[in-house]
């Protein structure tokens, strides 16, 4: 046996090495070089008063903070209310429901975007009050449409772990609903509150195909100045600047996050299960269900059915007009947005950073599940930040990092799915550690009285669940990639688009028939990715408590 | 007189279709303890929250001193709960839980504070004020809740199994001390739970229900003395209960015992349990044939499990000391035979 145990740490140590010598490698100079030399661009003395001395600054940024602040707090209000409804009620068709609320999380912020430019069509909005394109409500709107499944997925995931009975012993104590909802209810809720809002802050602040799909040349957030000032002005020190501005109020905002899940703890469990639609009154029940019902699928589900709509609706009624010359780009007009290669493209890019995601997950999960605390505490914040950190930083830091002799890289063909795993490898070491931490040890113990070696409790035990996570993981970073725009709008060339830019070349054309390929182009990006989903619930996984 | 107090008439609650309780009719004199008992599942815990609002009622009407409470919500009724697992609030301190109660009545600080600390005297928790209700031990959580649920002075507390999950001297002295305080109170009370024992420490009276139904209703020594059917004496711990052959005699149903033959007392009913209490058998040579099975101590008491010839098996109360499997020999008279119906009429 102590030869046994030997090997067995042997294995370990090595393995250990090993997974830190890979990870670091990859992140060094993938992201904390290239973002590295972001910082150097942008700290220049006289690059830095410029910047902050202009009103157009503090404009971007002030426009930035408060459409953030207010779509995270209508997503937040919005979500509590569905989540209650998911909490407190049982009936038919409550699982469909919840996935469909959970759908415009996953979905990418081209689809959104797109899905909202077509309901701006379909309803004539152009020009009206209420317009969604080139207009802030839009940009709110969209975010909410994201945000609001974080909050009931956080939110959501927390709530029915309440001891319900702490809530009917404060209707005893003479408190009514209300006072009981607000003394009792919310601050068991308030952790998990904070975090899924600074996530949602943290998305709505990064956001970049909304913004610049829906909300157009004039309105400006850091995101699209740094792209903007990057690609279209190449002023790269005012980009850097901008980007090094973001990246300090990301880290606060991920310092929030994480110090908020940290003190969300299991409540005790309440020894009864309760079915709580028998404490309600049938028609407040009523009342909530129907509207929480109308605001899933009218406000969640119509903008996708009017972006069904819209990709079939051609001049000479419905069709697969579109659709056809997508994939047959017969026309020579349509043959320069190379919609089939981009098609073709994001399929085989998203794939290849879904290996190298889930390669690197998982050894970056060895790193975050070390019995030593140094290195696990120091590998989840190094792996943190990557995690927050946006697309479009990490496209121009490789932009300005990796041009020198040795590492030019910048129009190699794969270096979009390098960028795009990034944030996969993020989500996958997450997912992977989560699940390894939450399995309850009493297992392993069981299996060891059981006769089974360290081996065999690893083939066994472990190794189912971590392989149900990796799947979890690796579709989810499958998914993230095939949707990414930020990064890939910096490195995508024009000649090899991925659908995400393709959609933003077509909608930067006018006339009907690009309009049409590009509402089809999303449908076809949506369905990806809903299929991709589709197969990550199958697996059980509950992804978005680990985010 | 009889109007003080609680009285629960014809009440049943019925969720999803599915009947919780029926029929259930009682009532408790103001300042008295009423115990419920009966098993797990039977419908005690939703007897309480109807009793308090929590769960809306089907049928039926709930009144304290002659007035109807159905009309005021939960939070203007006025009767406390005490959860069995406590539910104190897990994001407040102990002194916060407690003056929960006293904040919802608007009762000023200064006024509350005193009353908080009153009652932290009372239930012996002084100086854990601050504390996290997280850091409590089982006991401590349950006098903080016991603390909390009186401090609104409630016309009546309802205690659903407050002392469950506790070990046995731990419980022997939490039942001591709480009802130390709730009779020095004078509160009238409600005391769910599925312990013979711990009832008969606590009731005046008893109420012994299963399956949403109330099997007997009385005096804790009565109900004992005389249960009303097989159910009723199961609940109260009774120990030897066995299902009898039927035999006919002259047209009339009897039971042929080894001890002698006895009548039934209605013979149309259809099915009867006999009940012999362990102190009425006694070990004697004149007696009949018995194997010993095992020795039990219930309560500290020792009782002698035998099986009698093959066919069913009593507890015999006794200080003498028999190996397993040894032979003895049992006498019983058979005026010590209780008869029972096997269910509820």
């Amino acid at each position: 046996m102590p030869n046994v145990n030997a090997t067995v740490k042997k294995i370990s140590a090595l393995t250990t090495v090993i997974a830190f010598l890979i990870v670091s490698a990859f992140y060094t100079v993938f992201y904390f070089y290239p973002v590295g030399k972001v910082l150097n661009y942008g700290t220049g003395f006289s690059t830095v008063s410029r910047v902050f001395n202009s009103s157009a600054t503090w404009k971007v940024i002030w426009f930035t903070t408060w459409q953030a602040i207010v779509s995270t707090f209508i997503s937040v209000i919005v979500g509590i209310c569905i989540a209650n409804v998911f909490t407190k009620f049982e009936f038919r068709g409550k699982q469909v429901l919840k996935a469909l609320a959970i759908i415009p999380f996953v979905m990418p912020t081209v689809v959104v975007a797109t899905a909202f430019i077509s309901v701006n069509d379909f309803l004539h909005l152009n020009g009206t009050p209420f317009s969604l394109q080139g207009s802030t409500l839009g940009i709110i709107v969209a975010h909410v449409f994201f945000n609001t499944a974080i909050v009931i997925r956080t939110v959501g995931s927390i709530w029915p772990q309440i001891d319900f009975e702490s809530e009917m012993a404060a209707r005893t104590l003479g408190a009514n609903s209300c006072t009981t909802f607000f003394r009792v209810t919310l601050p068991q809720l308030k952790t998990s509150i904070f975090a899924s809002a600074s996530l949602a802050f943290l998305f709505t602040f990064t956001s970049f195909g909304v913004i610049l799909l829906l909300g157009g040349l004039e309105k400006a957030t850091l995101e699209t100045e740094i792209w903007r000032y990057a690609t279209q002005r190449t002023d790269f020190e005012t980009a850097a600047t901008l980007g090094i501005i973001q990246l300090v109020i990301i880290i606060i905002m991920l310092a929030v996050n994480t110090r908020s899940r940290s003190l969300i703890t299991p409540a005790k469990k309440s020894a009864a299960a309760y079915n709580r639609s028998n404490y309600t009154n049938p028609r407040l029940i009523r009342l909530r269900l129907t509207s929480c019902i109308v605001f899933i699928t009218g406000f969640l589900g119509l903008p996708f059915a009017i972006l069904i709509e819209r990709s079939l609706s051609a001049s000479n009624g419905y069709s697969f007009q579109y659709y056809k010359q997508i994939f047959l780009e017969s026309s020579e007009r349509f043959s320069i947005f190379g919609t089939r290669r981009a098609i073709f493209n994001s399929l085989l890019w998203a794939s290849l950073a879904m290996v190298i995601a889930t390669i690197l997950g998982l050894l970056a999960a060895v790193l975050m599940t070390h019995k030593s605390k140094k290195i696990s505490r120091s590998s989840d914040i190094f792996l943190l930040l990557p995690l927050g950190t946006s697309g479009v930083l990490i496209g121009f830091g490789i932009i300005v990092g990796l041009n020198t002799s040795i590492l030019d890289v910048r129009s190699e063909w794969w270096i979009v799915p390098v960028a795009q795993s990034i944030l996969g490898v993020g989500f996958v070491s997450r997912i992977v550690s989560t699940a390894i931490t939450n399995q309850d040890p009493e297992l392993k113990q069981a299996a060891q009285t059981l006769g089974a070696g360290p081996a065999k409790v690893w083939w066994h035990i472990d190794m189912p669940i971590v392989s149900r996570s990796l799947v979890a993981g690796a579709t989810f970073a499958f998914a993230i990639a095939i949707g990414e725009f930020g990064a890939t709008a910096f490195l995508a060339r024009p000649q090899r688009p991925t659908i995400p830019t393709a959609v933003f070349n077509l909608l930067g054309r006018p006339g009907a028939a690009t309009f049409g390929q590009a509402m089809a182009l999303s449908v076809i990006l949506a369905l990806i990715t809903a299929t991709a989903v589709s197969l990550l619930e199958r697996t059980g996984q509950v992804v978005g408590n680990e985010i | 007189m009889k109007s003080e107090g609680l009285r629960v008439a014809g009440l049943s609650v019925h969720l999803n279709e599915t009947p919780i309780l029926s029929d259930i009719n009682f009532e408790i004199r103001a300042g008295e303890t009423l115990a419920i008992l009966g098993p797990s599942g039977c419908g005690k815990s939703t007897l309480l929250k109807s009793i308090s609002g929590l769960v809306p009622i089907t049928t039926g009407d709930i009144f304290w001193n002659l007035q109807s409470l159905l009309s005021s919500p939960v939070h203007k009724r006025g009767i406390g709960l005490m959860f069995q697992n406590h539910a104190l609030f897990p994001h407040k301190t102990v002194q916060e839980n407690v003056r929960f109660g006293l904040e919802m009545k608007k009762i000023p600080k200064g006024q509350s504070d005193d009353a908080v600390r009153e009652l932290l005297d009372l239930v012996g928790l002084r100086g854990y004020e601050s504390r996290s209700v997280q850091t409590l031990s089982g006991g401590e959580s349950q006098r903080v809740a016991l603390a909390r649920a009186l401090a609104p002075e409630p016309k009546l507390i309802m205690l659903d199994e407050p002392f469950n999950a506790l070990d046995r001297s731990l419980r022997r002295r939490l039942i001591e001390e709480i009802y130390g305080i709730l009779t020095s109170l004078g509160i009238t009370t409600i005391h769910v739970t599925h312990d013979s024992e711990e009832a008969s420490q606590v009731a005046d009276s008893v109420l012994l229900m299963d399956n949403g139904k109330i099997m007997d209703h009385g005096e804790f020594s009565e109900v004992i003395k005389s249960p009303k059917n097989a159910i009723s004496a199961e609940l109260l711990g009774l120990q030897t209960l066995w299902k009898p052959k039927l035999e006919n005699k002259n047209g009339l149903h009897g039971l042929n015992s080894p001890w002698g033959y006895k009548e039934f007392p209605e013979p149309t009913a259809s099915s009867y349990k006999v009940l012999v209490r362990p102190e009425n058998i006694k070990v004697d040579p004149a007696g009949v044939e018995a194997v010993v099975l095992n020795n039990v101590y219930i309560s500290g008491q020792k009782l002698v499990k035998c099986s009698v010839l093959d066919s069913f098996s009593v507890h015999v109360k006794t200080d003498e000391e028999f190996s397993i499997g040894q032979s003895i020999k049992l006498l019983l008279n058979l005026e010590d035979i209780e008869i029972l119906l096997e269910h509820a009429e």
